[in-house]
Order: structure tokens, then C-alpha cells, then sequence
């Protein structure tokens, strides 16, 4: 029996999970299509506003004007608003990167622990041998 | 390790000041120009593994530069974990506050002819972190670099 049957299989419904989520996607440039008239949230979410110090409502999918109107000002006075969304809104996932590498190197340190010489001035022996 | 040819080794030396220099101007200037912490820091370990290449040399403080990754990651993560103290996690608990430590603000639109234009000193503990990434990241490439150049090297003595 092909073995190969059941790969397909995966492939091609993954393909087709694809496809339907690229169908569903809205149009570019239109961050309000297909979501405007949201039943359950009302098209709104609530947002913490430093600025004011009060719980603003903003569209449901305003949420990259949000960030493009208060990455300026007191919410987080940073000029460039990627650094602002990566190091700020989204700190906790840049955490999980420096801590990504941070193990990384700590592997490649322990792995490949014979390499430094052991103390100052020329090596002697290099790695176990 | 054996070290390079004179050419390669003067090339080094007339490159390595501009890209540490631009390499750390990418790094402080993380929260108002394109880059971060991240890019600067792969900028500065790229230069230092240039170096390494073309002299070879062994003499790298593997016990200091340990110790500074791990400052550099504990600084981001305190720096986390200070938000805390005046109100959810990684709060912004700098920018616009009275402590003066990069907290100065960005000026408003009104009459700006420079859209662009923000203090260096400003988006509080942005900034604090872009220097903790960098620090770590510059330290963290320049010690996996200098260890599998080394690794190699003594497998390569060895036969």
C-alpha cells in the first residue's frame, strides 16, 4: 500500500485552511471591512488611555491607529512606533526573544565548553585530546 | 588561531571604529529611528567576529562577557518588572514621569516643521530595554562566534 496517501491528505487540507482564511481576509487597506457591523462587541473595545487616565472606546479594528496616534505622546513617548509596539505593548514577546537567545548562547557555551583556553597566555591543549 | 594577511588586518582596523560607531548609534537611537536593540547588537558582534577572523585572537574575557549577557537580560526583565510598581507588567512607568531618566516628551505637531524630530533622552523604558537587547545580543554573537571559531580551530590542531 502507498504510503503516501495520508501526507496528501494533510497537504491538501492545509492548503484548503489556507485558502479559506486568504478568503476570508478583508481588503487591503480597509481595516473596517467585513468587521464593522460586529453583533456581539458592538464594533467597539475598550483601551486603557494613559493620556487621560480613563478607558476610551475605540473601533474594534482601529487598534494600529491606536497605536499610530499615542505611540508619540505620554502613553509612551517613543518616536518610532514599531520600537514602541515591540518594546512597549509588546514587551512580554521581546522578553521571550532575549530570553530565546540567552539560552541559545548558554547551549552553545556548554556544548562547546572545551574551546576557551583555561587560563591566560597561549593554549597548551586543545579541546579533550 | 593563525591571524590574517596584512591586508585583511589593516582593512579591520580602518573598519571596525565606523561600524562600532554606527552599530551603537543604532542601538541609542532604537526608540527614534529605525533599528533597536536587536539590529544594532547583530551590527557590533558582526564587527567583532571581523576582528576575531582577522587577528585571531584568543584572548576573550569569557567570564566578563557571560556576566554582562546575563546583566543584559535581567536589566530588560527588571525593567519589566518595575512597570508593576505603578500598575500592570511591562508599564511604561518612565515616559512622562517626574523621574528624570529618559523621560523627557516628544513636543507636539502644532507648528513643528520636522515631523520626526523627538529628544534622545525620551520613551522612558524603551529605551532602557533597546540598550539591555543590545548589550546582550553584541555579547551573546561575539561569544557563539568566538567559541565554534575556536572549536574548530583546536579540532584542526589536534590531528
Amino acid at each position: 500500500m502507498n504510503t503516501k496517501w495520508p501526507s496528501l491528505v494533510v497537504l491538501v487540507a492545509f492548503m484548503g485552511l489556507l485558502a479559506f482564511s486568504f478568503w476570508e481576509m478583508r481588503d487591503f487597506g480597509d481595516p473596517m471591512d467585513e468587521y464593522d457591523d460586529d453583533a456581539t462587541t458592538d464594533g467597539k473595545i475598550s483601551l486603557y488611555d494613559r493620556t487621560s487616565n480613563s478607558t476610551i472606546e475605540v473601533n474594534r479594528t482601529y487598534m494600529d491607529e491606536y497605536f499610530i496616534d499615542h505611540s508619540q505622546d505620554k502613553d509612551t513617548s517613543t518616536n518610532n512606533a514599531v520600537t514602541a509596539i515591540v518594546f512597549d505593548w509588546r514587551g512580554f514577546d521581546t522578553l521571550g526573544e532575549a530570553t530565546v537567545l540567552f539560552s541559545a548562547v548558554c547551549g552553545v557555551l556548554i556544548a562547546l565548553r572545551t574551546a576557551f583556553p583555561k587560563k591566560e597566555g597561549p593554549r597548551t591543549e586543545g579541546g579533550e585530546k | 588561531m593563525e591571524r590574517m594577511s596584512s591586508v585583511v588586518r589593516t582593512i579591520t582596523k580602518v573598519a571596525f571604529g565606523p561600524i562600532f560607531i554606527f552599530g551603537a548609534y543604532i542601538i541609542l537611537h532604537g526608540h527614534l529611528t529605525p533599528g533597536g536593540g536587536f539590529q544594532g547588537g547583530a551590527l557590533i558582534a558582526s564587527v567583532m567576529a571581523l576582528y576575531f577572523v582577522a587577528f585571531g585572537d584568543e584572548r576573550w574575557k569569557k567570564k566578563l562577557m557571560s556576566t554582562l549577557e546575563s546583566i543584559g537580560l535581567l536589566t530588560f526583565a527588571s525593567a519589566g518588572f518595575l512597570g508593576l510598581t505603578a500598575g500592570f507588567f511591562f508599564f511604561n512607568f518612565l515616559a512622562g514621569s517626574k523621574i528624570p531618566f529618559f523621560n523627557e516628551q516628544i513636543p507636539s505637531m502644532e507648528g513643528f516643521v520636522h515631523p520626526n524630530w523627538a529628544p534622545l533622552f525620551s520613551a522612558g523604558t524603551v529605551s532602557v530595554m533597546n540598550i539591555a537587547v543590545g548589550l546582550e545580543v553584541v555579547v551573546g554573537i561575539t561569544l557563539v562566534v568566538v567559541a565554534m571559531g575556536l572549536f574548530s580551530f583546536a579540532g584542526k590542531e589536534g590531528e
